[in-house]
Order: structure tokens, then sequence, then C-alpha cells
């Protein structure tokens, strides 16, 4: 998993790469806990992402909650047609991070 | 290869991390699949091995995972021994129920229920004088 961001004036992005998974989560949660702003939307932008599972998930939502303590917006970027957008849309998250073109 | 089956006895010798690494490895030595397959396969795989390590009485119980991918018949077959029965249909349900209404807080039972989902079906059975948990998954 790698992790990558970019940050204007409003609004900062997460750019996951790579797979999400029980190897990997610990990296995805330091490396945004470093990089988040407050006050600021957040896009987690998911498309390069080839492999999630519960547990990367679960870190999707501890960054939401980051977000919303914040008073501010998360969205996802996912691949149309991908096995990742589906387990987002499959487990409820997208009613909490909707999905954006 | 039109099979694999892993045996692991007494978990507790094991790191969670080392069996995923090993079991993910075996699945990088398959024949050519889709991605979709692989996809399905690694997940409903990493879900059962991570329930399996983080539900295990660390003080008291003595537990076996045995996996077994028949990739001819699409099916996983993943078995816990020596562990008490669970309700599976409560735990189904109690993660619809969170789909429907989803919250921030940790979400239980996320992994089983995300395996339903993307499975063509799923079978649960308990064997008492055993004391094995038997989770059957045709995922295509």
């Amino acid at each position: 998993m790698e992790l990558s961001y970019n940050k204007t004036e409003l609004h900062q992005e997460f750019i996951v790469y790579g797979k999400l998974d029980q190897e990997s989560y610990g990296k995805f949660d330091s490396s945004v806990k470093t990089h988040y702003t407050k006050g600021l939307d957040v896009t987690l932008n998911v498309q390069n992402l080839e492999y999630i599972s519960s547990v990367g998930l679960r870190s999707f939502i501890m960054l939401a909650k980051l977000v919303r303590s914040d008073k501010k917006n998360i969205y996802i970027k996912a691949k149309e047609g991908s096995m990742v957008k589906q387990l987002i849309y499959l487990s409820g998250f997208a009613k909490l991070m909707p999905f954006i073109d | 290869m039109q099979s694999i089956e892993k045996f692991y006895p007494n978990i507790l010798q094991y790191k969670l991390e080392n069996v995923l690494f090993e079991v993910k490895g075996l699945l990088s030595n398959l024949p050519s699949l889709n991605d979709e397959v692989l996809f399905k396969i690694e997940f409903i795989l990493e879900e059962f091995i991570t329930n399996s390590f983080s539900h295990l009485d660390l003080s008291h119980n003595c537990v076996d995972i045995r996996i077994k991918l028949h990739l001819k018949e699409f099916e996983i077959e993943y078995e816990e021994i020596g562990v008490d029965d669970l309700n599976f249909a409560q735990i189904l349900l109690r993660g619809q129920e969170k789909n429907l209404n989803p919250s921030l807080e940790q979400p239980g039972g996320l992994g089983l229920n995300l395996i339903q989902q993307i499975s063509k079906k799923i079978e649960y059975s308990y064997n008492k004088n055993t004391r094995t948990r038997c989770f059957k998954v045709q995922f295509l």
C-alpha cells in the first residue's frame, strides 16, 4: 500500500495505491494521521486500490470519524465496476462517504 | 493446481500476519483466474482467518483451522476446530441491519456479512462432537 496526498486551499485528497489489508492498514492509518489537515473537506481516491479487506474499510471509517469531528465532509472516488467500489457500497459506508466522479 | 488444503494446528503458535502471508502466497501461484475471482478468494480467506485469530480466547482455547479451496467447484471450505457454536443467522441479520443504517462506530460482523454479499451461497454447520464450525462458501 502506498498513499499520496494533495492539498489545496479548500480541499485535501488521499490517493491510495495497492492493497489495503491486515498487513498494510497500520501504515495507512499512520500516514493519514501525519498528513490530515483540519478544516478541509476530504476526498479518498481509491481508483488505484487493487484490494481491500474489512480491516481496510474500518480504516476508512476511522478517517470519516476524524473528518466528521471536524465538521467537514468526506467523499470517495472509486473506479466504476471495481470490487473495491462494490465492497464500499455493500458495506453501507457509501451512505457515510458518498461516491463522487 | 485445482485445489489447496492447509491445516494450522493450534493457531496460538502462529502469528496472524504469517498465516495470511502464507495463504496469500499460495493464491499467487494459482492458475490464471480473473481479477474478480482472485479478489473474492483472497477476501473470503482473509476475513475468515482474521476472525479466527481475533475471537480466540487466548488463555484457554486450542483452536485448529483447516482451509480447503476447490477451484473447479468455486468453493471454499473453512473449518475452526475446538470452538463453540455461533448464531450464524443472527450475525448475518445484524450485519444487514448495519448496512441499512451504517454508523461511524466500529462495525462488528462486517467481514462475514460482506462474504455473504459477494458470494453465491454460504452455509454454516456445527459439529458438537468435534466442536467444529464449518463454513462452506460458493464464491461464483
